[in-house]
C-alpha cells in the first residue's frame, strides 16, 4: 500500500514537471487533464472524473424514466509507441429512474464485474456515472518500469449502435425508386437540398487524456 | 479473482477489439465523429450489449403523442418498439432505442420521450413529444448550355411525408430549348414518383413511378469525332411514356434488395436512311438503336444495395455497393431482348485524422438489342461530359480524349467502366449551419466500348482520363458538391 502511494506520488511529481496542470489541449484535440494513478494488487488503477459530460438537459433526461448510459473506453499507451494501445478497458454505466420508488438504479459493467447500486439523489447518481474511482486500467506486468505512459479515454453519453445510426441515416440516401430512373442517376453523384438535422452517434462524446506517468521499481 | 477477471478482460480486449480501435493519433477531431470504425463499434456492442434488462418492471398503460400537427400519429406509434399493455423492465434496450426509431422516420427534428406514473403502481404512461421538420427534398437541379442545346432547365423534388401519411411523392421535369442540329426540336421530360418506405408498417417498402419523355435525339452525320458542333449532327424525335414499380426489403441493417418491373411505350420517328459521312469521305449507315414507329420495352430486374458508410455525405470509412440487373424479353411483352448489368463499388479509408482516400469502381454491360436509352451513354461514365437529364441527351460535346485512344468516337456503348481514386481533405466539422466540408481531388481511367457494328473501325476499349476536384458541403439545408467535372458538363466547350 505504501509502495502504491509512493508510485502515485512519483507519477504526480512527474506530471508536475513534464505535463501541463489542469486541462489543456493535446495535439490530437483531446483535452489533457490530471488523473490519479496507483498500483493496486496486480493492476494499475486510475481515479478521474468527467462531470461536464452531463449538461442540464442530459441531467434532466436521467429523470425521464428512460434509460441512459455512459460508455467509457480507456486506452493505455506507451508514450513512445502510440501506434497501438497496450491495454484497453471498457466500462459501461446504465441508469434508469424508478418512478414508483423514486430511486435511481445504476448498473455498471467493467473490469470489476457487474454491480447494481441505488441512489436517492440524482446528483449522486450522475456523479457515480462520471467518476472513475481506482478503476483498473491495465495489469502491472503490461506497464514497463521506467518509460512514460499516458491514458486516453473516449467517453460517450447514450451512444447508439452503427446499425441504428444506419437506420436513422437511411433517409439521407435516395429511396430505392429514385436511384433507378436512368443510368445517369445510377452512376451519378449525390446532391440534394432538404432540412438536414445533425445526427450524432452519441448525445455527447468526450476525449480526454492524462498527463504522462511512469512506474518506479518496487 | 477480480484481478484474474480483469486480466482476462484486458487480454480479450486487446486480442479482439484493440485492432479495430483507434490509435491515439487517429481518432480525435474536436466536434467530429468518433474515430472508431463501424466494425470496431459492432464488436463493442457485442461485448457490452447486455441481454438482461434491468430496473423495475413497468407496464405501458398508455402512449400519448404530442407535437405532430402534420404527421399521422399511427406512423409514430408504429415506429415505437413497445406497445400499450406491454410489460417490461425500465432499463429495457428497446426503450433506449425508441427515440432513435422515431427519429429514423425522418419526419422530425427532435424527439423527446418520457415516462410518468400511471393509474396504478408499476403502470407508466409513455409520452412522445416530437418537433416536425420540413420534408421537402430538392434532389437535383438541371440546367446548362452546350454547343447543341441553347439551354435546359429542370428540377427534381420529393415530399417525403405527403400530407403526413409517410408516403413520399416526388416529381421531376426537364425542358430543353430547340437545338441547332438539323431537324432538332425542343425536348421535355416529366416524372412522377410515389414511395411507401414501409407498407402497412412492415419490412417491405414499395415504389411506383410514371414517366414521359418527348426527346429529340442528336446523332452524328459528319465531322471529326472531336468536333461536337451542331453542324455535324441531325436529330430524330421519339416519345416514351411508361412506368415502373418495385418492392424493397431491408435484408439487413446495411443492405436492401429491390425487385422491379418497368414498361415503356415508345414511338420513334426515324429518318429513312440515316448516314454519317466519315472524315475520309466514306458514308456509313447509322444505327439509331430504336425501332421505327411503335415499340415497347418491358423489363424485370433486381437491385441490391449495401451501404456501410457511417457518414454517407462526407464519407471517411465503410463501403457502398450497388448491383442492378435488368432483363427485357419478348415473353414480358418487350420489343427489345436485352440484359443489362450495372455495378458500382466504392470504399473509403481514413489514412490520417483529416485525410481520406477512396476507390470507386463502376462497370456496366448491356447485352443484346437494348433501346438507346438503356445503353451506356458516355456521360454516365465520364463526369466531365454532360450527363443525360431524365434520359434526354442535351450535349454532343465529346470527351477530351487525353490519350488519343479514340474515346470520343463512341457515344453509346455496351461495355464500360471507370476506376477512380479520390483524396479528400476534411476542411472542417461544425455543429452550426454548415456541418462539414471536404475538399477533394480525384483521377480515374474510364472506357466505353461498342460491341455493335458501327460501320467503321471504331477503337476497342479506348481509355480516357477523368479528372475532378471540388468541394463537398454537408449543411442544414442539404448537401452540395461543387466540382470541376460538374461545371464542365454545363458549359459549351
Amino acid at each position: 500500500m505504501r509502495r502504491a502511494a509512493a508510485a502515485l506520488a512519483a507519477a504526480a511529481a512527474l506530471a508536475a514537471v513534464a505535463g501541463p496542470s489542469g486541462v489543456a489541449a493535446a495535439d490530437d484535440g483531446s483535452r489533457v487533464r490530471r488523473m490519479g494513478f496507483a498500483e493496486r494488487g496486480r493492476n494499475l488503477v486510475v481515479t478521474t472524473a468527467f462531470p461536464e459530460l452531463f449538461d442540464r438537459a442530459a441531467i434532466d433526461k436521467v429523470s425521464s424514466g428512460f434509460p441512459s448510459n455512459v460508455v467509457v473506453r480507456l486506452y493505455v499507451f506507451r508514450k513512445d509507441r502510440t501506434e497501438r494501445p497496450i491495454s484497453l478497458v471498457l466500462v459501461e454505466h446504465e441508469i434508469v429512474f424508478d418512478l414508483w420508488d423514486e430511486v435511481y438504479v445504476l448498473r455498471t459493467h467493467g473490469p470489476l464485474g457487474k454491480r447494481e447500486l441505488r441512489y436517492r439523489s440524482r446528483q449522486q447518481a450522475v456523479r457515480a456515472m462520471t467518476e472513475l474511482d481506482h478503476m483498473p486500467i491495465a495489469p502491472l506486468d503490461r506497464i514497463a518500469i521506467g518509460p512514460h505512459h499516458f491514458l486516453a479515454a473516449v467517453i460517450e453519453l447514450n451512444p447508439i449502435s452503427p446499425e441504428l445510426l444506419a437506420e436513422m441515416r437511411r433517409w439521407l440516401s435516395r429511396p430505392a425508386g429514385e436511384s433507378l430512373d436512368s443510368s445517369s442517376s445510377f452512376f451519378g453523384s449525390f446532391v440534394s437540398v432538404f432540412v438536414n438535422p445533425k445526427l450524432d452517434r452519441a448525445d455527447r462524446t468526450m476525449r480526454i487524456r492524462s498527463q504522462p506517468f511512469y512506474r518506479t521499481p518496487r | 479473482m477480480r484481478a484474474a477477471a480483469f486480466a482476462l478482460a484486458v487480454c480479450a480486449a486487446l486480442g479482439g477489439v484493440a485492432r479495430a480501435q483507434p490509435a491515439p493519433s487517429e481518432p480525435v477531431e474536436a466536434g467530429g465523429e468518433a474515430g472508431v470504425t463501424a466494425s470496431g463499434e459492432a464488436t463493442l456492442e457485442v461485448r457490452l450489449g447486455h441481454p438482461d434488462p434491468f430496473g423495475p418492471v413497468i407496464v405501458i398503460e398508455a402512449i400519448e403523442v404530442v407535437g405532430n400537427t402534420y404527421t399521422a400519429e399511427r406512423l409514430i406509434r408504429r415506429a415505437l418498439p413497445v406497445k400499450e399493455g406491454e410489460r417490461l423492465r425500465a432499463g429495457d434496450p428497446r426503450l433506449r432505442a425508441a427515440r432513435f426509431k422515431v427519429l429514423a422516420l425522418g419526419y422530425f427534428r427532435e424527439v423527446d420521450l418520457r415516462l410518468r406514473k400511471g393509474s396504478t403502481r408499476g403502470n407508466v404512461i409513455l409520452s412522445v413529444r416530437v418537433v416536425e421538420r420540413g420534408t421537402v427534398v430538392l434532389n437535383r437541379m438541371f440546367f446548362g448550355n452546350t454547343l447543341i442545346t441553347p439551354w435546359w432547365a429542370g428540377l427534381d423534388v420529393t415530399e417525403r411525408n405527403f400530407f403526413g401519411s409517410g408516403i413520399g411523392v416526388g416529381g421531376a421535369f426537364v425542358v430543353a430549348g430547340q437545338g441547332d442540329a438539323d431537324n432538332a426540336d425542343a425536348q421535355k421530360a416529366f416524372q412522377l414518383r410515389l414511395e411507401d418506405p414501409s407498407l402497412f408498417g412492415g419490412p417491405i417498402g414499395a415504389h411506383a413511378a410514371f414517366h414521359y419523355a418527348d426527346a429529340s435525339e442528336p446523332y452524328r452525320i459528319a465531322g471529326d469525332s472531336s468536333d461536337g458542333s451542331a453542324d455535324n449532327f441531325a436529330a430524330f424525335d421519339y416519345k416514351r411514356v411508361g412506368g415502373r414499380a418495385g418492392a424493397t426489403i431491408n435484408t439487413g441493417a446495411f443492405d436492401r434488395l429491390t425487385a422491379l418491373v418497368r414498361f415503356d411505350a415508345v414511338r420513334a420517328n426515324l429518318p429513312a436512311a440515316p448516314t454519317r459521312t466519315l472524315p475520309d469521305g466514306r458514308v456509313v449507315d447509322v444505327d439509331l438503336l430504336l425501332e421505327d414507329g411503335e415499340s415497347r420495352v418491358a423489363t424485370a430486374g433486381l437491385l441490391f444495395e449495401r451501404d456501410t458508410r457511417p457518414d454517407p455525405i462526407l464519407p471517411y470509412a465503410g463501403d457502398h455497393l450497388l448491383l442492378l440487373a435488368e432483363v427485357g424479353a419478348g415473353p414480358l411483352g418487350s420489343s427489345y431482348d436485352f440484359t443489362s448489368i450495372l455495378a458500382r463499388y466504392e470504399r473509403w479509408w481514413r489514412i490520417a485524422p483529416r485525410h481520406v482516400v477512396s476507390g470507386h469502381l463502376v462497370a456496366g454491360a448491356v447485352l443484346g438489342d437494348a433501346p438507346l436509352f438503356d445503353r451506356l451513354h458516355v456521360g454516365d461514365i465520364d463526369r466531365m461530359v454532360s450527363p443525360r437529364a431524365l434520359g434526354l441527351v442535351v450535349s454532343t460535346t465529346p470527351p477530351f480524349d487525353f490519350f488519343g485512344t479514340g474515346s470520343d468516337e463512341i457515344t453509346y456503348g455496351e461495355l464500360g467502366g471507370l476506376a477512380e481514386a479520390q483524396y479528400a481533405f476534411r476542411l472542417f466539422r461544425s455543429r452550426k449551419a454548415v456541418y462539414g466540408g471536404d475538399l477533394f481531388v480525384g483521377a480515374g481511367l474510364w472506357t466505353l466500348h461498342a460491341t455493335r457494328d458501327l460501320g467503321y473501325d471504331a477503337p476497342d476499349f479506348p481509355v480516357d482520363l477523368l479528372l475532378d476536384a471540388g468541394l463537398r458541403l454537408d449543411t442544414e439545408i442539404g448537401i452540395f458538391e461543387l466540382s470541376l467535372a460538374n461545371a464542365l458538363g454545363r458549359v459549351p466547350l
